[in-house]
């Protein structure tokens, strides 16, 4: 740390002697991409930890339900003996989904790893537009108290659902005005970071680095960042047709004579599932949005720690870029059974069919790089396989509901609930603590406890199985989503022991992530200090010195190669960094210092 | 910046730490909440303007209420006549406790908690309607402390029957948030059918006393030191004040167990079947494809417009849009205390602050969308039109023969149906219906 | 310690086959926990389906479980000098996209006719010898928070003056094709019933149709799918499927309700103005 701010302060952003002002220059509002990740980072892991005592909180009412809820019993219900209302139930799956997609998953891997990432893995300076790259992560910040606030409206938040469908959207309570904002500034913050990343790999690369020498991570990046700019707009537009509907009473989503609590709301003349049609079309790239970047950082460490050259690089990007490019046509997979006609589901059934393509020839060809390799089995490496291991279950339970009979079943039950899971958690949040374990000696100079992290590794990785998997079994049963007690019903009353069995994995969970959190702090002053390449891997990042200093590069990277040449049989060393010239190195050439 | 993230992980672990303890405390026991809205309407009308009953009385109810009541968790029942006590016949312990208590997990084998399972949502944990769904409500759910009841087939200001109950829970209040619970076995339902009366018992109990304070003149309801045989001094009382204090003593005991509860306020709920007003056979010309229907629903409809005057409330077209400002006896219970004007809340806000939802006007119903809130078989619509509904705007109709009551429901059930053949458009606005 | 590590990832496949087989056969602790016993002609199809898709993915599943097994037990760096540097094999690529592309457009088309037969052709019936649509004979009303059962009176139409209305209660025949008319008064609900592989959202201001044939008789929950509010998981409604007889006598009954006990002096003269004394 003490580095980052050595090198930092040589740069050029002591514009001040007062030393608040010159912290606030350097940390606060600083245009380094490098702060500006981390920013993103730190305040993404904050909202994780928020996040996941929302997820905790709904899985003790699942186990346990109307009994004495922690924490939240005895501050908010107390006179009611701790047993939350129904309508607070609502709201903390409400909020659960809409922190961990908006304010964890999508900013830690487009805002941290692509901010700190893109500029040094293609030998830039920094971003193209640092200026707006400062913005992209202030947006966040009114999207926070807009979160924040919204807890504090009656009903502690928004309370129907991160999908948002009208016309109960239309008449919950005002914290939904607060919700729709924060989401409207958390799409401006990832719009302006798209065009940001799209300009800066386009214009900054350093010389030799051609588009098809870029690590798998970069390419992720900018096919994540196109489909956010394309993506992006419709569900802004969404967004504020439905805050007019409710402030204004436009009726865009609203049909005529909706008898509501003894009122009838007379505005109409709108259709509920124009809303469904908008919000999946954003919402459904908004899952490769959050898988993309992951699957790209895990290329890239799979490929150095199994010491050989990704498999298939060429085909992983066309497959990427077909993910992205058929992820626009196959949101109507969430809307088999809404009532949008139903010739269609046929259709939207055979390009879902179609997008589970390019998943499986990843897959294959993260095996592929495996496969003949020499494993070291570090951290970053575990997570990245229990990445790929994660991503196959989340993969093939995708293919059993894209069919749409089947869907009949288990569209809006624990099926669906396992799947996304296993998607959002078992793929993408394993693939970013892996990447937090790899980039960390870059980021922080040191780097964090192998021993802990392995332990992280395992009991995240059992727990996590133990609290998704059974979903699939209780989803079969029919088993419905969003029930804040589904034991009511005869049908589901035998579930609760499988239920009770998931919480205790949920929790436990839960409390493996502070072993992480005391890795992750603790290794900041204790951790082994680590030299400008750790791992011995290839990309140009690795070249830089860690912490990079304000600028980055402290020579004008030139590069050779791709990023992938481990194990090449002409080198003595298994690695071959992108860098490092073909001719014997001249005396007079600039080249890094070693360690 | 490596000292601020030592510190800003230091106070994460802090954060965690505190919250982590403040999770294992569990919250107290639930207690019934105090009836302050009825006290501060008490102050408004015994006291003068800014004086306000000392908090010991609202102590003191308390306790002589969890004395006789017992609390959410452990529910109690007075039968001051022990197992002869008519009070048996309105409602079992064994009951109350399936229906009180906190929710039990393991469903599967036992029930109890029933009440806060299902109910306390809305109606609150003492049924004081002030659950936390309420305020979002319309209409606010019901608070019981009254002991009105609106769709019962016992006559006004008579209690209504289990039968009555019973048929509320199970069909729901259509056309409300009142849901149906014709799912629960029946044992279940007889149990929140005496849970309910158990509730209101006690509501109407605590408003009783609360209405005595102003009797009191500061004194304590029960005044303990009656009993005590030495003086402040330590002195002994002769036996004829200890004699005279005992019978001053069972006198405000009586008062406070003995009249209101075994006299007034049980003894209504006894047997309220010998009440039922009794409906008679409908015309034959009531039934659909009778050749004299027709007429029938045409002599309901001048009724309509005419004799009953239903159209004074219910509106010239039947929407429901006559009389929209009028409040049902659970807001005007209050509301009318504080003598205010509905539109300026500033001069109610005490009430407010004391628990009481914020009013809202009641609508009469829209008798063109074929949903009865009590309930639409003809008998059903026949006992509003006959009974009127308690705590409304809605009066009883003495004046009318059982012919011309079963004219109204005629008409009344034809309504919704009368404009299938009018296009869509024609119709009155909201009334669309969605299609 | 990479042989432990293997170990782990052999498990993911080893244990999650097993446990979908132990749900699948009902054996404890996952008794109940698989496909609810199905009652509809219509979710013989849907259950084959999703065993098959279920088989076909536990096969990849298994496969690519157990290459990852076996990479890590076969190629620790402690063991090897050198990995093998090869970077595409485009025989093996072409397989792996050919086969899979074979099997998905395979999965496609093999429930196309599912779909169609229970979203898309209604039963029909004979009428002046055309088949027509059958018109349905409950109209599901659905609302904050319950269901409203508007059944078909005398006349076999829904939606006038005769219809019985039932809350919460359905009473449907077997070896009937029915057809319900869905519609809500407020927000999106969602009509569920597990057991006959039935589920359809109700949206506002739209007429949804569903049919389906009941297999035998038997009770079963009826659920909300579709988040309506606080109360969603309060939106339970009973279905009870019973013998063509049965239904007719429930009816009976129901309708004899209907109609108030009749004044049998009156029904000689019904012109007699009631009340007009």
């Amino acid at each position: 740390m003490t580095d980052t701010l050595k090198n930092i302060e040589t740069g050029n952003t002591g514009r001040s002697g007062n030393p608040i002002l010159r912290f606030l220059g350097t940390y606060v509002f600083s245009s380094d991409h490098k702060i500006i990740g981390l920013q993103f980072l730190f305040s993404s892991l904050i909202w994780f930890a928020i996040g996941g005592m929302l997820a905790l909180a709904i899985r003790w009412q699942l186990a346990f339900p109307w009994s004495d809820m922690p924490i939240f019993g005895p501050t908010l219900f107390a006179s009611e003996g701790g047993q939350i209302p129904g309508v607070f139930y609502n709201m903390l799956f409400t909020m659960h989904a809409t922190i961990m997609i908006f304010f964890v998953i999508i900013p830690i891997l487009s805002g941290a790893f692509g901010n700190y990432l893109i500029p040094l893995m293609i030998g830039a300076e920094d971003m193209a537009f640092p200026r707006l790259n400062m913005f992209s992560y202030w947006f966040m910040w009114p999207a926070f108290a807009c979160m924040i606030l919204s807890f504090t409206m009656p009903g502690f938040g928004p309370t129907s659902g991160w999908t948002s469908y009208p016309t109960l959207s239309l008449i919950t309570g005002d914290a939904q005005n607060f919700w729709i904002l924060g989401l409207i500034f958390v799409g401006i913050s990832s719009m302006i970071g798209s065009i940001n990343y799209m300009t800066t790999i386009l214009q900054m690369r350093a010389p030799g680095m051609h588009m098809f020498r870029m690590p798998m991570t970069v390419w992720a990046m900018f096919i994540t960042a196109i489909l956010q700019a394309f993506a992006l707009p419709v569900l802004t537009a969404a967004l504020f047709m439905q805050l007019s509907d409710r402030l204004l009473a436009t009726g865009f989503f609203a049909p005529e004579a909706i008898l509501v609590n003894d009122t009838t709301t007379i505005s109409g003349g709108g259709e509920p599932l124009l809303w469904q049609h908008l919000f999946w079309f954003y919402s459904h790239p908004a899952v490769y949005i959050m898988i993309l970047p992951a699957m790209g950082m895990v290329s890239d460490m799979l490929s150095c720690f199994a010491r050989k050259p990704l498999f298939g690089y060429r085909p992983m990007i066309y497959s990427l870029t077909a993910i992205a490019g058929l992820g626009f046509v196959v949101w109507g997979h969430h809307m088999f059974v809404s009532g949008m006609n139903r010739i269609l589901a046929i259709s939207f059934m055979v390009s879902t069919m179609l997008i589970a393509l390019p998943s499986g020839i990843k897959v294959f060809n993260w095996l592929g790089t495996l496969w003949g390799g020499r494993l070291f089995l570090t951290t970053p490496m575990l997570f990245s396989i229990g990445f790929v291991s994660m991503f196959i279950i989340g993969g093939l339970s995708g293919i059993v509901m894209a069919a749409p009979p089947v869907d009949i079943q288990i569209h809006d039950t624990y099926f669906i609930v396992a799947h996304f899971h296993y998607v959002l958690f078992g793929a993408s949040v394993l693939g970013v603590m892996g990447a937090i374990y790899f980039w960390y000696p870059k980021m922080f100079g040191r780097k964090m406890n192998e021993t802990l992290g392995k332990i992280h590794f395992f009991l995240t990785f059992i727990f996590l199985n133990g609290t998704f998997f059974p979903m699939h079994f209780l989803g079969a049963r029919g088993f419905p989503r969003r029930y804040a007690d589904p034991y009511r019903f005869e049908e589901f009353q035998d579930l609760l022991p499988l239920n009770q069995f998931i919480t205790l994995c949920a929790f436990l969970m839960g409390a493996a992530q502070l072993i992480f959190l005391i890795n992750f702090f603790g290794s900041l002053i204790w951790g082994k200090k680590a030299g400008r390449n750790p791992w011995n891997a290839n990309s140009l990042e690795w070249s830089a010195p860690s912490p990079p200093q304000h600028g980055n590069f402290d020579f004008q990277p030139q590069v050779y190669r791709g990023p992938y040449e481990y194990s090449h049989p002409d080198r003595v060393d298994d690695y071959w960094p992108q860098i490092e010239s073909p001719e014997p190195p001249d005396s007079n050439q600039i080249s890094p210092p070693v360690g | 910046m490596r000292n601020v993230l030592l510190q800003s992980s230091c106070l994460l672990v802090v954060i965690l730490i505190l919250t982590t303890l403040t999770g294992c405390n569990p919250s107290p026991e639930p207690q019934f909440r105090f009836n302050r809205v009825a006290m501060l309407k008490q102050e408004k009308t015994d006291l003068s303007e800014g004086e306000i009953y000392p908090a010991e009385y609202q102590s003191e109810i308390s306790n002589i209420l969890t004395a006789l009541y017992g609390t959410p968790n452990e529910p109690r029942f007075p039968f001051p006549l022990g197992d002869d006590d008519p009070a048996h016949e309105v409602l079992s312990l064994d009951n109350l406790n399936q229906a009180a208590g906190p929710v039990s997990i393991d469903r599967l084998h036992q029930t109890a908690g029933l009440y806060r399972e299902l109910c306390s949502h809305c109606h609150g944990i003492s049924g004081d309607g002030a659950g936390g769904t309420a305020p979002s409500l319309k209409p606010y759910p019901r608070d019981f402390r009254l002991g009105k009841f609106k769709f019962k087939s016992t006559p006004l200001r008579r209690m209504p029957t289990n039968e009555d109950l019973t048929r509320i829970i199970k069909n729901g209040i259509p056309g409300t948030a009142m849901p149906s619970f014709r799912t629960l076995p029946d044992n279940e339902i007889e149990a929140l059918v005496d849970y309910v009366k158990y509730l209101t018992i006690r509501g109407q109990h605590e408003r009783r006393l609360i209405a005595e304070l102003a009797n009191l003149d500061g004194q304590p309801i029960l005044d303990f030191d009656l009993l005590k045989e030495t003086d402040e001094q330590g002195q002994e009382i002769d036996e004829e004040t200890i004699a005279e204090n005992l019978e001053e003593f069972q006198a405000q005991l009586y008062m406070v167990v003995g009249e209101y509860l075994g006299e007034d306020i049980v003894s209504r709920w006894v047997e309220p079947e010998d009440e039922i007003i009794e409906i008679e056979n409908a015309p034959a010309a009531f039934l659909l494809d009778h050749p004299a229907h027709a007429t029938l629903i045409l002599q309901g409809k001048e009724l309509f417009y005419g004799k009953a005057n239903c159209v004074q409330c219910h509106g010239e077209t039947g929407l429901g849009d006559g009389q929209t400002a009028n409040f049902d006896d659970w807001t005007n219970d209050w509301l009318k205390t504080a003598g205010v004007a509905y539109e300026q809340p500033a001069t109610y806000v005490d009430f407010l602050k004391a628990g009481a939802l914020y009013p809202k006007p009641i609508v009469p119903r829209n008798l063109r969308t074929p949903v009865f809130r009590g309930g639409n078989l003809p008998s059903d619509v026949y006992r509003r039109i006959a009974n009127g509904i308690e705590g409304t705007p809605m009066p009883s109709s003495p004046t009318l023969s059982t012919g011309e009551i079963w004219a109204l429901v005629c008409y009344v059930k034809s309504l919704p149906y009368e404009n299938q053949g009018v296009k869509r458009n024609e119709l009155p606005v909201n009334e669309r219906v969605v299609d | 310690m990479n042989r432990l590590w293997s170990i782990l990832f052999f498990l993911v496949p080893i244990l999650g086959m097993g446990t979908f087989v132990m749900a699948a056969w009902g054996m404890p602790p996952f008794q109940g926990a698989w496909l609810p016993e199905n009652y509809s002609v219509a979710g013989k199809t849907i259950d084959h389906l999703f065993y098959l898709l279920n088989w076909i993915s536990a096969l990849i599943f298994i496969g690519t479980g157990i290459v990852i097994g076996w990479v890590i037990w076969k190629y620790d760096h402690r063991r090897r000098d050198t990995a093998n540097y090869f970077s595409h094999n485009f025989k093996l690529e072409l397989i792996w996209t050919i086969i899979p592309a074979i099997i998905l457009v395979f999965i496609a088309f093999y429930q196309m006719n599912s779909w169609a037969e229970t979203k898309m052709i209604r039963p029909t019936i004979m009428q002046n010898g055309q088949p027509v649509t059958k018109p349905p004979m409950v109209l599901v009303m659905a609302k904050r928070f319950g269901w409203e059962f508007h059944y078909a009176g005398p006349d076999g139409l829904i939606e006038t003056q005769d219809d019985d209305y039932i809350e919460n209660e359905l009473v449907l025949p077997i070896n009937t094709d029915i057809v319900l008319q869905l519609e809500t008064r407020d927000v999106i609900h969602s009509f569920f019933v597990p057991q006959l592989r039935v589920k359809q959202d109700i949206v506002p201001g739209m007429k949804q149709f569903i049919w389906f044939r009941g297999t035998a008789t038997a009770e079963m929950d009826i659920a909300c799918t579709e988040l309506c509010g606080w109360g969603h998981y309060t939106m339970k409604g009973r279905l009870r499927l019973v013998t063509p007889k049965d239904y007719n006598l429930w009816l009976a009954e129901r309708r004899a309700l209907q109609n108030p006990p009749i004044d049998s002096e009156q029904q000689k003269a019904p012109a007699g103005q009631p009340g007009s004394e």
